[in-house]
């Protein structure tokens, strides 16, 4: 935890795979909590009005957003998990090589 | 060794040929001209062998009765009694689509036959609601064998299907695509309204939760004929009547039967969560409503509020970020920390964390899967194909709901822990008071923004907790509340429906769904922002897992505490 390096690494290969399988489901995603909300507070059937079309967009927007915060913070966190067991192996065989025989 | 070889082959190949469909006794003279690039209306020879007809040996004529080699050449058939040319004058009129096509009727007098084999089938089908068009005048064709089956020179045999409570059977294929063909009526907003029939009916299934679960790839959640279809020792899906008849399987007076096919101890107030309408339109009960739209506000309002909160701070952080001077290298402050979270406060935040994440993924999948209608800039797409794919790491969506409860599990083992937490503290007299809201918070909240917004010269001092921290700890209890409440009802439907009026049911599944919206946008929106992800943070502030923050991050955000801490170490 010492080094940001590995969470930086984890967080940003996180992101691109957010990037190629996840993008487009969690605008739909987000999308559809937009349309949801859209028709509680303006009721059904939604036309398509400059406010419904905003309360979707902002929905797009927050689902990109949140699904793309849940595959940063995980994926910083398993880059440090990896980083700190690469490092505890790297020591281990330095600790090895510098104790006698 | 060879001849024992060519032994083989020889068996296996006199068995193949013995697996190849054979065409009934007489059908090749038909096909001679009715082939594909033949004179006459084309069946294709192998999908015709293949077919439970032929295979039953139900040649050409038996079922095009009186039709003889000399028919091509303006040769008669043989007469019809009155009833059977009206039944063929009305069968003319029929037309479905399969698939993108439309299909009509191209020999209505070879469906005479059908009852010939299939009496009970058909009798069933002659006191049905789908036959009354055959039976009265009526203002749209309405199904025939066809419509349902398919071609009949394609028709295959019927997997068994039986729904009982306590022996879950998966629902065949050939049902779930069955529910396509019911759908091509029922689906169609043109027919339905032409028919009299519920233009909203096939849309408000998809959006319903058996609905979803299909959608996501349930092998046992119900399709059309799994509730509509009659017992099957009285005609089964061939004997379906309107539902405000008294023998409808449907009937408000039967209902519960259909849902008893599943849920063992179906009640009537159970069976009244279903009925083809969005949820708080489902019981006519004004209180689902008045949720709905409360929920609708409630989250809206919450969320705008937090993302122009995270955006000004954003703003605000890039800003500073830019001020800052480089070559500085780290100050001591940044290096040596403090115990923030004592290992109790970080085992209960680690089964609320673990548990919100596997609810929300396990959760919106399914949520999501609705459908989008006409909706603007997403209407036409569609979720469901992500969602089951998604669920697949789960084990399908059967595995997800069970990963859904075991998330369940978790925060409520948090939510346990930490009331036992605090009445340890408090039977300790250590029960700190520093999370309960005051107006101080609110005043801080004001001064921060005005802060970030560069208006106010002095950021607000906060104590132990912030204004935020506050906020995400009493929406965690509202939170559990409503979510674990609920989410009960699901876990045990029949169980809580036997005593609980439908109203207040369907007020938990909307209410389920909106927190669910919430919480997750907020979770991961706003609150992995703040803790984690804003860039003087970012990537990660590891208090959660080793309950530690540097003296300098507590300077900045908790400086009243820290000062307070210093004055009791002097």
């Amino acid at each position: 935890m010492q080094s940001k390096t590995p969470s930086l690494i984890g967080a940003g290969l996180a992101l691109a795979l957010f990037l190629a399988v996840a993008l487009l489901p969690s605008m739909l995603y987000g999308g559809y909590a937009g349309v949801l909300l859209a028709g509680g507070i303006f009721g059904t059937p939604l036309e398509p009005t400059f406010l419904v079309r905003a309360l979707i967009v902002f929905g797009i927007v927050l689902g990109v957003a949140g699904v793309g915060s849940l595959f940063a913070v995980m994926g910083a966190a398993a880059g440090a998990g990896v980083g700190a067991l690469t490092s505890l192996a790297a020591r281990k065989p330095a600790a090895q090589e510098a104790s006698p025989e | 060794m060879r001849a024992i070889l060519l032994s083989f082959a020889l068996l296996l190949a006199s068995t193949a040929r013995a697996d190849e469909p054979k065409l009934p006794k007489g059908s090749d003279t038909c096909l001679q001209c009715h082939s594909p690039g033949g004179d006459g209306p084309a069946v294709p020879p192998d999908t015709f062998a293949k077919s439970i007809h032929a295979q039953n040996g139900v040649g050409c004529t038996d079922c095009h009765a009186g039709y003889t080699e000399e028919h091509a050449m303006g040769g008669t058939l043989p007469a019809l009694s009155d009833a059977e040319q009206k039944f063929v004058s009305r069968l003319e009129k029929a037309s479905w689509v399969e698939g993108e096509k439309k299909v009509k009727v191209a020999s209505p007098r070879a469906y005479l036959a059908c009852q010939n084999c299939h009496t009970e089938q058909t009798d069933a089908f002659a006191a049905s609601v789908h036959s009354k068009w055959l039976r009265e005048d009526a203002k749209v064709a309405g199904p025939t064998c066809a419509s349902c089956h398919g071609s009949p020179h394609a028709v295959q045999a019927m997997a068994f299907y039986e729904p009982k409570a306590g022996a879950r059977q998966p629902v065949p294929e050939d049902r779930r695509a069955m529910a396509k063909r019911c759908e091509a009526c029922h689906g169609n907003e043109e027919f339905a309204k032409e028919a009299g029939l519920n233009p909203e009916a096939a849309v408000t299934y998809h959006d319903s939760i058996h609905g979803r679960l299909v959608r996501v790839g349930n092998a046992y959640a119900p399709v059309c004929v799994s509730c509509h279809a009659a017992p099957a020792n009285r005609g089964g899906t061939h004997a379906i009547v309107s539902k405000i008849d008294p023998n409808s399987i449907v009937n408000v007076k039967n209902r519960k039967d259909a849902c008893a096919r599943c849920h063992a101890g179906a009640t009537d107030s159970f069976a009244s969560l279903i009925a083809h309408k969005t949820p708080q339109e489902t019981t006519g009960h004004p209180v689902p409503h008045i949720i709905h739209i409360v929920f609708s506000y409630l989250t809206t309002l919450t969320l705008l509020f937090f993302a122009f909160h995270v955006l000004v701070d954003f703003i605000y952080e890039l800003r500073q970020r830019v001020k800052a001077k480089a070559g500085h290298g780290p100050s001591v402050d940044a290096v040596r920390s403090v115990i923030r979270f004592d290992i109790h406060q970080r085992i209960q935040h680690w089964f609320m964390l673990s548990g919100v994440i596997l609810l929300g993924i396990t959760g919106w999948p399914l949520r999501g899967a609705g459908t989008f209608g006409n909706a603007p800039i997403i209407g036409g797409r569609d979720a469901a194909p992500y969602s089951e794919a998604f669920m697949k790491i789960f084990g399908g969506a059967e595995g997800a709901a069970l990963w859904h409860r075991v998330g369940a599990v978790l925060i409520i083992i948090s939510s346990v822990y930490h009331l036992f937490y605090l009445t340890f503290l408090a039977a300790q007299k250590r029960l700190p008071l520093s999370m309960l809201p005051g107006p101080k918070d609110a005043l801080d909240m004001r001064d921060n923004i005005l802060f970030m917004l560069g208006v106010k010269k002095e950021r607000p001092r906060f104590d132990r907790y912030m204004y935020l921290e506050k906020f995400d700890y009493w929406a965690v209890f509202w939170g559990i509340v409503m979510m674990v409440g609920t989410g009960f009802i699901f876990w045990f439907p029949a169980f809580f429906a036997a005593w609980a009026p439908s109203w207040l049911i369907t007020a938990a599944l909307i209410i389920h769904g909106e927190e669910a919206t919430l919480a997750i946008l907020f979770l991961f929106v706003v609150h992995f922002y703040n803790v984690h992800l804003k860039p003087s943070i970012f990537p990660m502030n590891w208090a959660w897992l080793n309950g530690r923050i540097s003296v300098e991050m507590m300077k900045h955000e908790h400086p009243l505490e820290y000062e307070r801490m210093s004055d009791d170490h002097k």
